[in-house]
């Protein structure tokens, strides 16, 4: 200690002073970067950050276990998890949650994705997200004016709820989304699910999935559709629902 | 000079103009063969007017001198005014001589004064031709734009005061004199021609000073004479065609239109100023035809019924001459000549169905039914037929032409209207089929085994494929090399309207592969004609595969020729000939069942196989036995008792394996032969019901089904035939359907290929789009193989969105995806 100089007693005193920590410390990260004064201060940043993140992860990691003592979180674990939320598992903002915290399959929660997720939205415990919840999630969710979060959740319900390597959807699966998600809000919507049920009869790709939802919200009504253009951009599914509602009017 | 002596003092201007207006009564006034002035009084006119306007006196000089920038320093207003006023009353002695006249007289009376008035106008020019030079130039420049060069100056004042007070009646002549023209009267057109041009050289409104510098404007002319003629003529025009169409027909009132139009444009050559051209025959176009386009248009339709091309080539003029004349007469030709097409089809399959009633046989066979030749020469009269119609009737007019093709190519690719059994491109490879074959006769004596393996007789002895080609059959219309070439020029006309090209080529393909499989090709150069039309038509893309089948070909039979001669065909006891064929190229697929070869034709293959792969290692060949055909011998005792007779059978591969078990027993069962040959059902079933029709084999018990197990195949050792030569080769039915469901389901899978790789391709180029240029740029790539439609294209588009090539941008765009 007695070796050091005027200018590095004076930068551990700095160090100190800004970081609050002890002068063993200071001396660390010091001598670490050979006293240059910027550089330590910026190991000791982010050292701070990690760690502080390490013990947010800790607690989430706490959080989780109290659902799943294992990687992933089953379906026992899961409804547990959502109820404790007071949310119904029933309930269309589940997939809003899901989508928030990164879920990336349904019927299971990997722990990792967990604590990756919960770090970004800044929650740790089932109180923080219930807060979010609350004051984030539903209020976009609901939001009439903007959709675009809504947006966001049913394009990523598609990837969310498909199992395995298929490329497309298997057609039951999107038609109980389509009424969990669309019914309420589109006109058309049941109108098309009896058009993919009954005609159709194929697994829905993802252009499909997506541009439907632009296409329920640009034609709200049967009359709508007489002005549909055919030759438009929209998937050749969407053509031959109007040319099948258009010829059954 | 003596004359010069006679002048008067050029200081004094009362007998300075008294001289001069003495020569002005004899240049404007005299009748002109009394226009006798003589050369001194000529230059003494001159020389007056020069003299007094140069004289300016001594003692004055100081005082002009103080002013010399004016114009004044020059004497010469006094002339000009007192010429003025002499004009003036001259014009109105002129006036009132003239005022006395009407009709044709007035005209006559005026043009005779305007004639001597400006003769006299041209003299004055000469005379005042100091006051033009100079004084006249010094007063413009001075800002004086009422001041005119003399003759300028004599027609201006012709124009105000002579013009202007009797061009009404003059008009009024003049329009008589034209109603009576159009009524068919003799007239003077020189009177009119001459009033007319004097109207025109009158067109000066005198910005200008001197006409002879500028071309006269037509103000004058159009103000005075050719808005009323217009009106006059519309008018004159308008109650004619109404009075004539009320009593004659269409035909005859465009006759008469064409000649009032000739007339009238020989009319503008004979007496009206070139300026008018347009206007009158827009006025005349107008009242004659366009007012009478609808007539005119349903005259056309009845025309094109009746076939009258003169009368046709009549309408077609009249309508041409005003804007947009022919774009309804373009509809209805279209529309007239798609009608007729699709008429002169349905009247072709109604009298093919007809005959096909009549045959017991082809009426189970509805897809037959069509006659390759009498569809393509229905077509092809059809399309001469309106061509001609195009040629004489419309002038070649390319508008029409294009009229021609749309119709020919909409009913040529009608699929709607007629049954999927009329569809042109296969119909038309059929037809290309029929030019190209040899005809079915002189093809069944030309014998040659394909794809594998030739054959022996039941005698176990070797056969060789004889070759001779009956004369007398020889294909059934076509002659010569150049109507087959003829016929095939035809074909490309037809092939151009082809919408599914593609749909063609496979076709092609697939009746070629026939062809050359079967040695049944007319010749190598008519197929190379062919090809080399389809080439200069589509690209060589399109025909590359032909070639590659001929390559194929003649590779085989080099390679037949070096398997005759190496070690591995020694003591071969029977002839044959391999076709060995890339299989990307030909579209024959092997048969669907298993097959046992024959042991003695199971040796062959195997030596050849030996021999082939030797040459080319690593190549797998397999073996199409339901393509492979030999002929078999078979001795009979003679029905007289003695002596024999032999025939020979051309049979299938799998014919073969079934005679050639009967080399060792008379009878077999159907279980016995299934084991022997190992083909299933359908295609042993097959082949024996072609044997047992020929009776080459007998059933028992006779009512037995083929495909009983227990039932017995004799050997019918008394079997007869008409020729020596028996083709028991017969395709077998289900086989025929399959191949055409194949083709058709290949056609759309190469569609498929076809659309994505332009999508991908115009994308790749692109790397952003909208999707109505992707539509339209996909159609371009691909219009010269078929037609893709919209609905089509848009399925690829969401193939390729699934497979991840493109990707959405927004709701029109799409993106390249690398």
């Amino acid at each position: 200690m007695s070796q050091l100089n005027w200018n590095q007693k004076n930068a551990v005193s700095q160090f100190m002073q800004f970081t609050e920590t002890s002068k063993d410390t200071a001396l660390r990260y010091l001598r670490n970067s050979r006293f240059d004064f910027d550089n330590a201060m910026n190991a000791f940043l982010t050292d701070k950050t990690m760690s502080d993140q390490k013990q947010d992860k800790i607690i989430i990691e706490e959080t989780f276990r109290k659902y799943s003592s294992d990687k992933e979180m089953d379906i026992d674990g899961i409804i547990a998890f959502i109820s404790d939320l007071g949310l119904n598992v029933e309930d269309p903002i589940v997939l809003a949650l899901s989508y928030c915290i990164k879920s990336s399959k349904i019927g299971a929660i990997n722990k990792d994705e967990f604590v990756k997720g919960m770090l970004e939205i800044h929650c740790k415990t089932i109180d923080d997200l219930k807060h979010y919840l609350e004051t984030v999630i539903k209020p976009n969710f609901t939001s009439t004016e903007d959709d675009s979060f809504f947006k966001e959740v049913y394009r990523f319900t598609f990837g969310f709820v498909k199992v395995g390597v298929q490329r497309a959807l298997p057609l039951d699966t999107a038609v109980d989304y389509w009424r969990l998600l669309l019914v309420d809000r589109f006109q058309l919507t049941e109108s098309w699910i009896e058009f993919s049920e009954t005609q159709l009869k194929k697994d829905v790709s993802k252009d499909t999935w997506n541009m439907l939802y632009e296409f329920l919200k640009e034609y709200s009504s049967i009359e709508d559709l007489k002005s549909y253009d055919a030759t438009a951009a929209w998937p050749s599914t969407i053509d031959k629902y109007v040319s099948y509602v258009l010829s059954e009017e | 000079m003596s004359s010069a002596v006679d002048l008067p003092n050029p200081n004094n201007l009362e007998d300075v103009w008294a001289y001069v207006e003495k020569g002005l009564d004899i240049l404007l006034v005299k009748p002109l063969d009394e226009v006798a002035l003589s050369p001194q009084m000529y230059m003494g006119m001159y020389s007056i007017i020069h003299n007094y306007c140069t004289n300016v006196p001594v003692s004055n000089t100081p005082f002009w001198g103080s002013d010399s920038s004016s114009s004044s320093e020059f004497r010469g207003v006094e002339i000009y005014q007192r010429l003025s006023s002499y004009l003036n009353r001259r014009l109105s002695t002129l006036k009132s001589e003239v005022s006395q006249y009407q009709d044709e007289e007035l005209i006559k009376e005026y043009m005779v004064r305007f004639t001597r008035y400006s003769i006299g106008a041209k003299y004055l020019t000469n005379v005042f031709a100091y006051i033009n030079r100079h004084w006249v130039p010094r007063q413009r420049d001075d800002g004086h734009t009422n001041v005119y060069d003399v003759y300028t100056l004599c027609l201006m004042k012709w124009k105000n005061s002579m013009l202007f007070s009797c061009s009404k009646l003059l008009t009024d002549a003049a329009l008589a004199m034209i109603r009576r023209d159009r009524d068919g009267e003799a007239i003077s057109t020189p009177l009119l021609s001459g009033l007319i041009q004097s109207l025109v050289a009158l067109g000066i409104d005198g910005s200008d000073y001197s006409v002879s510098s500028h071309q006269p404007g037509l103000s004058v002319y159009e103000e005075c004479f050719e808005g009323r003629f217009l009106e006059a003529t519309a008018q004159y025009y308008k109650e004619e065609s109404q009075r004539f169409i009320a009593s004659h027909s269409v035909v005859q009132y465009m006759r008469k239109a064409e000649s009032r139009i000739a007339e009238e444009t020989k009319r503008l050559d004979e007496y009206l100023a070139v300026s008018t051209t347009p206007k009158l025959l827009n006025i005349v176009h107008n009242v004659l035809i366009a007012d009478y386009s609808d007539i005119l248009v349903s005259e056309h339709r009845a025309l094109l019924d009746s076939h009258s091309i003169t009368d046709l080539s009549c309408i077609y003029r009249l309508l041409s001459l005003i804007p947009d004349g022919l774009k309804p007469l373009m509809a209805e030709f279209e529309l007239y000549v798609r009608k007729q097409g699709t008429l002169g089809i349905q009247q072709l399959l109604e009298s093919s169905a007809a005959s096909a009633n009549q045959d017991a046989k082809a009426a189970t066979r509805p897809a037959a039914a069509v006659d390759p030749q009498a569809y393509v020469s229905t077509l092809l009269r059809l399309h001469s037929t309106y061509a001609s119609l195009v040629q004489e009737a419309y002038g070649n007019n390319p508008e029409f032409v294009k009229a021609l093709d749309n119709a020919c190519r909409d009913f040529i690719n009608d699929t709607k209207t007629f049954s999927k059994a009329v569809r042109a491109p296969d119909i038309i490879a059929r037809y290309c089929d029929t030019l190209l074959r040899k005809s079915s006769a002189s093809s069944r004596a030309a014998a040659a085994a394909a794809v594998a393996v030739a054959a022996t007789s039941n005698a176990a002895s070797a056969s060789s494929s004889s070759t001779a080609v009956d004369p007398s059959t020889n294909a059934n219309t076509i002659s010569s090399e150049d109507d087959l070439e003829a016929a095939l020029n035809d074909v490309m006309t037809i092939f151009f309207y082809i919408d599914d090209k593609d749909v063609f080529q496979k076709s092609y393909a697939r009746a070629l592969a026939r062809r050359l499989v079967n040695g049944i090709s007319i010749s190598d150069a008519a197929e190379a004609s062919m090809i080399s039309k389809l080439k200069d038509a589509c690209g060589f893309d399109y025909i590359s595969v032909l070639q590659r089948m001929f390559q194929d070909i003649n590779i085989s039979s080099d390679l037949t020729q070096a398997f005759k001669t190496s070690a591995e065909k020694e003591d071969l006891p029977l002839d044959m000939e391999m076709l060995v064929l890339g299989s990307n190229f030909w579209t024959m697929q092997p048969a669907k069942t298993d097959f046992q070869l024959p042991p003695l034709l199971q040796e062959s293959l195997e030596r050849f196989e030996k021999f082939y792969q030797s040459k080319h290692s690593g190549r797998k060949l397999e073996w199409l036995y339901n393509h492979c055909k030999g002929e078999m011998r078979a001795t009979y005792n003679s029905p007289t008792g003695n002596g024999t007779v032999t025939y020979t059978f051309q049979v299938s591969a799998f014919q073969m394996a079934i005679l050639l078990s009967y080399n060792d027993k008379d009878t077999l069962t159907y279980r016995e032969l299934e084991s022997i040959t190992k083909l299933n059902k359908d295609f042993l079933a097959g082949s024996l019901s072609i044997l047992l029709k020929a009776k080459v084999l007998l059933k028992e018990p006779q009512d037995a089904t083929i495909e009983d197990p227990e039932t017995r195949f004799i050997y019918n050792t008394g079997f007869r035939g008409k020729r020596l030569r028996v083709n028991l080769n017969q395709p077998l039915k289900f086989e025929q359907q399959k191949e055409a469901a194949a083709t058709q389901k290949n056609i759309e899978e190469d569609r498929k290929v076809l659309i994505q790789s332009a999508i991908v391709r115009v994308m790749k180029a692109r790397k952003q789009l909208k999707h109505v240029q992707l539509v339209q740029e996909t159609i371009t790539q691909i219009s010269s193989r078929f037609s893709p439609s919209i609905g089509e294209i848009k399925k690829c588009i969401d193939l390729l969105i699934d497979k991840e090539y493109i990707a959405r941008v927004d709701a029109e765009r799409y993106q390249y995806l690398a």
